[in-house]
């Protein structure tokens, strides 16, 4: 009854029938409140504690899924989930074939692997009860896989000029949030096995990763922040040069270009924004010698909220620290459910990773390495992007920048066009020269425009990001402790 | 030669026409004059080369902007502030209100290339004004900011602000202030409702003047930046000066547990600070500087005060987020109750375009705090679940567990109201933090249901624990010990009225079960061994038996004294009943079953040698029970 909060109307039959075969008929959930009421029989139930029960149970479900856009997510993800691999079941085993294939075949850690955890799940199937229930087990680990693996050939289908721009970074934080959604289902549905240990250790594991993912998503917040302030020095730009002006003289040329040094300055602030920052705390409550310094007219650069002493670049290592793909013996003793925890785990840091790439952030670095052993599905897509974002850190005209967004590239670039126009224009201006200038202008208001209208709906994505991830562990971690009962 | 001549002789003209004639048209007047007087001196010839569409209106302008910029760039090329000198400011000001005014009238006619070109020097000229007005307007609250540091640190000891002495110096050591540098923590924990002027009103209405005309130029955006980036500092040193740390999420987390407690508590302070006192003072500053502009001023108003409302609410979120043991949950209550009572200040401060995000960010941070707490009682009914019966406690006293929970839930119900309101928010549609009261639903509140489930977890506990007895009787003296000591924590707290007097008596029922099993179990055997029947006194074998049934008495009776003495009743008033009722049950019964024992034959004449305790004897005894001493000293003989 509880599962009808996310099922879909006019679906109902295809979840109902998968539902039911996933749950051998009861969820975890309600199994352990029978059991608790069971061994409660000698405790009078008053007619308040069972409201109470009724209450609690009822909400649990609502817990999972309390929001409109993560039923849909989800109902999304279970439907084509479901509905595929019951419609394409042949289809769905061939699948799994290559898998085992796939590590059959491979080299050293994975010798072991002779036994995939889709082998070792069908011996057990074989030798335990009718094969209904741990085949739905395995088919959800597997169209786990396929779904971040479809998401992130999607993502890496990109070409060079979308690469890094808003709009692909926002789909990288869309597919992460579905990712995470369909992991939190597979835990959901799941909760008895997570506390058997090596499990509960790489959930654990998985839940400290994803709260190092929340500074992150703290500090690129910041960081979007700083682009605004960017975008300040621009819209100012275009107020002076604003092309409904009659004609453009010397003092609108001088406010642009004061803009644009301001922008500059603020640019390059970024970058060692750290030593700034710090010299600056230390000056409090003296006579802020160090607004001397700046020079005038320059609005200083936005404080970080988080301390100061911070690096994006520790926290994405220690996120990736000891990440290694599960060998064999945790994938059996886990029922297979250690593989979709390392590739959470994996998206967790590539998508980190990629926004610390893309936006300003204190004391950026890319070093992070990922080693995703190549038979996972996923793998191919994610380290060839990984690979693309790098390459694009290295080319010559972005290896200082303070963010690899396409947008930053276009703001910089549009900048210094700007900024050399300015400098050599002379007045009066001739017709030549102004139609030049309007030009840049224009191109200069469009990814003004164009980075305005996306940094609102990306900052709330990374905030959305940061809620799912909270949400996700606080219910990991209390069916974690909630599993450990014995009842 | 001779055209030169004339040439000259024109100049002259035009000179005196323009020396003479104060106005325009006196000049016009005295051309028209002199036209009339030769025509070498045609109108044609006088007039400038130039403006031959409209020499009048463009003389007018060309000698307007002279002006203009005679006296604006005076005042632009000045090194010393312009604001120093009231008169010098008001003649900048009045000279740039003209400027605006000029370019305002001539615009229309922008068209005409030499006025064009005119307006262009114009704005060239409105330019240098403005870059001159921005940094007038940052030096002004600069300087005024630093003055008001040192004001606040000369008032110090007037007090204005309410100042809690003792709490001064514990800020003190956290600041690492430098002798006279040091500026004093206002501690405004009796009395938010002050505001503070961090610049004074002559300053403020300075700085007024320039923004409506920074404004009216189109430089707006400069001038909230400025205004912006220089008051952010300003509140970003004052909330640093709380003693408030920027802190990560994963620092949080890492941070001993002693030291996020005071952490928090420089939280609680700093927030209300910063919501009730610096947060409106800015936004009062900000209303005043861009009267009248209300979109500069909400926009500049969120530039403040962004970076220190979300350094404020990540820290918040952190807690939230961070571990949910058991003891965490007095300090998470205070946050939550800080954020509580903080949300009509973030409503009312940030119900503008710019700043709603902050409220709504606000809100979810204080559910996620209700969450936070909700997971802490969860956590609180993990612990007692899987509390493991071990070993028994000695003597069947109070279990730690009993004391554990029972002192955390009264402690945890001194916060009553918050708690209902986060256990209604389970069910309710969420937001209503404006009136705790509103809950107040009598004995059904959800906290209620939690309170009586927790008890529920406890007693199963408990009696899972019980069965760790072997003795029966022992076991009931457990139940009885934990139930009374629960009881009397229910009656006496909060508690009491969250689970309802039929709770109460129902408990209280139970504890009387539990003396009644004692009883039962403990002296029923004994009581039977002196149960005198009828057929008991059958005279054959009848008198042996009450002498073997005297001596099992006395064998029973030293068993269960010396066993009972070690145990505890820990409420001295229940042991008190325990052995009143022990005493009522065996007394009687004994003395009756000694009365028939001394007049009974067999006893033969020295009944007593067979009687080890008289009455007396046995009262004393009982009245030694529960008196939880080692077994050793039970015998006494």
């Amino acid at each position: 009854m509880q599962r009808s909060d996310y099922r879909p109307k006019g679906k109902e039959e295809d979840l109902t029938e998968t539902v039911s075969k996933k749950q051998g008929g009861t969820t975890g959930e309600e199994r352990r409140a029978e059991q608790q009421i069971v061994g409660e029989k000698k405790f009078r139930q008053s007619s308040r504690m069972q409201e109470f029960k009724r209450r609690r149970w009822s909400t649990r479900p609502s817990v999972l899924i309390d929001q409109s856009i993560t039923r849909k997510t989800i109902m999304t993800s279970i439907c084509t989930v479901r509905v595929s691999t019951r419609a394409d079941n042949v289809k769905g085993r061939m699948l799994a074939r290559r898998y085992v294939f796939a590590y059959r075949g491979s080299s050293a850690p994975f010798a072991s692997f002779g036994r995939s955890i889709l082998s070792i799940r069908r011996d057990q199937v074989h030798s335990m009860e009718g094969n209904h229930e741990a085949s739905s087990l395995e088919l959800e680990l597997e169209s786990f896989q396929k779904q971040v693996a479809d998401r992130f050939h999607d993502l890496s289908a990109v070409n060079s000029e979308d690469l890094l721009s808003l709009s692909w970074i926002r789909r990288l934080l869309d597919a992460f949030i579905c990712c995470q959604e369909e992991f939190r289902v597979i835990l959901f549905n799941n909760k008895a096995l997570l506390s058997r240990p090596p499990l509960d250790r790489l959930i654990n594991e998985f839940f400290e990763r994803s709260v190092k993912g929340l500074d992150v998503c703290n500090a690129i917040r910041d960081g979007i922040e700083q682009i605004r302030q960017w975008q300040k020095h621009l819209e100012i730009v275009l107020c002076a040069l604003d092309s409904h002006q009659r004609t453009l003289g010397e003092g609108q040329f001088r406010r642009a270009k004061k803009a644009l040094i301001d922008l500059a300055i603020g640019m390059l602030d970024e970058k060692d924004s750290g030593s700034v920052l710090a010299h600056r705390n230390r000056s409090f409550g003296r006579n802020n010698t160090s607004r001397d310094n700046r020079p005038p007219g320059h609005f200083r650069s936005l404080s970080w909220s988080i301390s100061r002493n911070w690096s994006a670049a520790k926290q994405l290592l220690a996120i990736g620290n000891n990440l290694a793909a599960p060998r064999g013996n945790e994938i059996t003793a886990t029922n297979g459910l250690a593989v979709p925890v390392f590739t959470m785990n994996s998206v967790l840091l590539f998508v980190m990773w990629a926004l610390v790439a893309a936006i300003p952030c204190q004391d950026r670095g890319l070093q992070t390495h990922f080693s995703i052993p190549r038979q996972f599905i996923w793998a191919a897509p994610i380290l060839s992007l990984h690979e693309r974002i790098l390459e694009e850190s290295k080319k010559r005209e972005r290896r200082n920048a303070s963010g690899l967004l396409k947008e930053i590239h276009q703001i910089e670039k549009c900048a210094r066009h700007m900024t050399e126009l300015a400098d050599s224009v002379q007045f009066p201006l001739i017709e030549e020269r102004e139609a030049e200038v309007r030009q840049a202008v224009k191109e200069l208001s469009q990814v003004c425009e164009a980075t305005k209208d996306g940094l609102d709906p990306l900052e709330r994505q990374v905030r959305e990001v940061f809620h799912r991830i909270v949400r996700s562990r606080t219910e990991g971690l209390g069916s974690l402790t909630r599993a450990n009962n014995p009842e | 030669m001779a055209e030169n001549g004339e040439d000259k002789l024109i100049a002259v003209a035009r000179h005196i026409a323009k020396t003479l004639g104060r106005t325009e048209t006196m000049a016009d007047d005295i051309l028209q004059i002199f036209s009339k007087f030769d025509d070498r001196f045609s109108r044609e010839k006088l007039s400038e080369k130039i403006d031959d569409d409209d020499p009048r209106s463009y003389a007018a302008l060309e000698h307007a902007l002279k002006l203009l910029d005679c006296q604006i760039t005076q005042y632009v090329a000045v090194d010393q502030p312009i604001w120093t000198d009231s008169a010098d400011s008001a003649a900048f000001l009045d000279a740039i209100d003209d400027l605006l005014a000029t370019i305002r009238d001539w615009n229309p006619m922008a068209g005409e290339k030499p006025i064009a070109a005119c307006l262009n020097r114009a704005d060239d000229l409105l330019q240098q004004a403005m870059f001159r007005l921005e940094e007038e307007f940052r030096l002004l609250i600069e300087r005024s900011g630093e003055s008001i540091d040192l004001n606040r640190l000369s008032d110090k000891s007037e007090s204005a602000v309410n100042f809690s002495s003792d709490s001064e110096d514990e800020e003190d050591g956290g600041i690492n202030g430098e002798g006279e540098e040091q500026i004093p923590i206002a501690h405004p924990i009796t009395d938010y409702d002050f505001v503070i002027d961090a610049l004074p009103s002559g300053t403020i209405n300075d700085l007024h003047e320039i923004a409506k005309r920074m404004v009216a130029a189109g430089f707006g955006k400069e001038c909230s930046h400025v205004y912006s980036s220089c008051r952010r500092d300003f509140l970003e040193e004052s909330i640093s000066r709380l003693g408030l740390q920027k802190l990560s999420i994963e620092e949080v987390q890492k941070m001993p547990w002693s030291e996020l407690e005071d952490e928090i508590e420089r939280w609680n302070r700093a927030a209300n600070v910063a919501l009730r006192i610096l947060f409106p003072s800015e936004r009062r500053l900000c209303d005043r500087i861009f009267f009248g502009l209300s979109s500069a001023a909400d926009f500049s108003f969120m530039e403040v005060c962004r970076g220190s409302t979300i350094q404020l609410l990540n820290f918040a979120d952190a807690v939230a987020i961070g571990s949910r043991s058991p003891e965490r949950l007095f300090k998470i209550l205070d946050v939550f109750e800080t954020l509580r009572d903080l949300m009509p200040e973030f409503e009312a401060l940030f119900c503008d375009q710019y700043c709603l995000f902050l409220r709504t960010e606000a809100g979810t941070n204080w559910k996620r705090l209700g969450e936070a707490i909700r997971v802490i009682f969860m956590e609180l009914e993990n612990l007692i679940r899987r509390d493991p019966a071990k070993s028994a406690v000695p003597g069947g006293s109070l279990h730690p567990i009993t004391r554990y929970v029972m002192n955390y839930l009264r402690a945890a119900c001194r916060s009553r109201k918050t708690l209902e309101q986060v256990f209604e928010e389970n069910i309710l549609p969420a937001g209503d933090y404006r009136n705790p009261d509103n809950n107040d639903r009598s004995s059904s509140s959800s906290l209620s249901v939690q309170m009586d489930w927790i008890m529920e977890l406890l007693e199963s506990n408990l009696e899972a624990k019980s069965k760790m007895y072997r003795d029966p009787a022992l076991c009931s003296v457990f139940m009885m010990n934990n139930g009374r000591y629960i009881v009397q924590k229910v009656r006496d707290s909060e508690l009491g009225s969250l689970l309802g007097d039929d709770w109460i008596r129902k408990h209280i029922a139970k504890i009387r079960q539990c003396h009644s099993n004692y009883q039962r179990s403990s002296w029923n055997k004994i009581l039977g061994v002196l149960k005198l029947d009828s057929s008991s006194v059958a005279p054959n074998g009848g008198s042996n038996s009450m002498k073997e049934r005297l001596k099992l008495f006395n064998s029973c009776f030293d068993e269960i004294c010396k066993a009972q003495s070690a145990w505890v009743i820990f409420d001295e008033q229940l042991r008190t009943e325990l052995r009143i009722s022990v005493a009522r049950n065996l007394l009687p019964a004994y003395r009756n079953f000694l009365g028939r024992f001394q007049i009974a034959p067999e006893a033969g004449k020295h009944p007593d040698r067979h009687i080890k305790y008289n009455v007396d004897d046995i009262e004393a005894r009982i009245n030694e029970l529960f008196e939880g001493r080692g077994g050793s000293s039970g015998g006494r003989k």
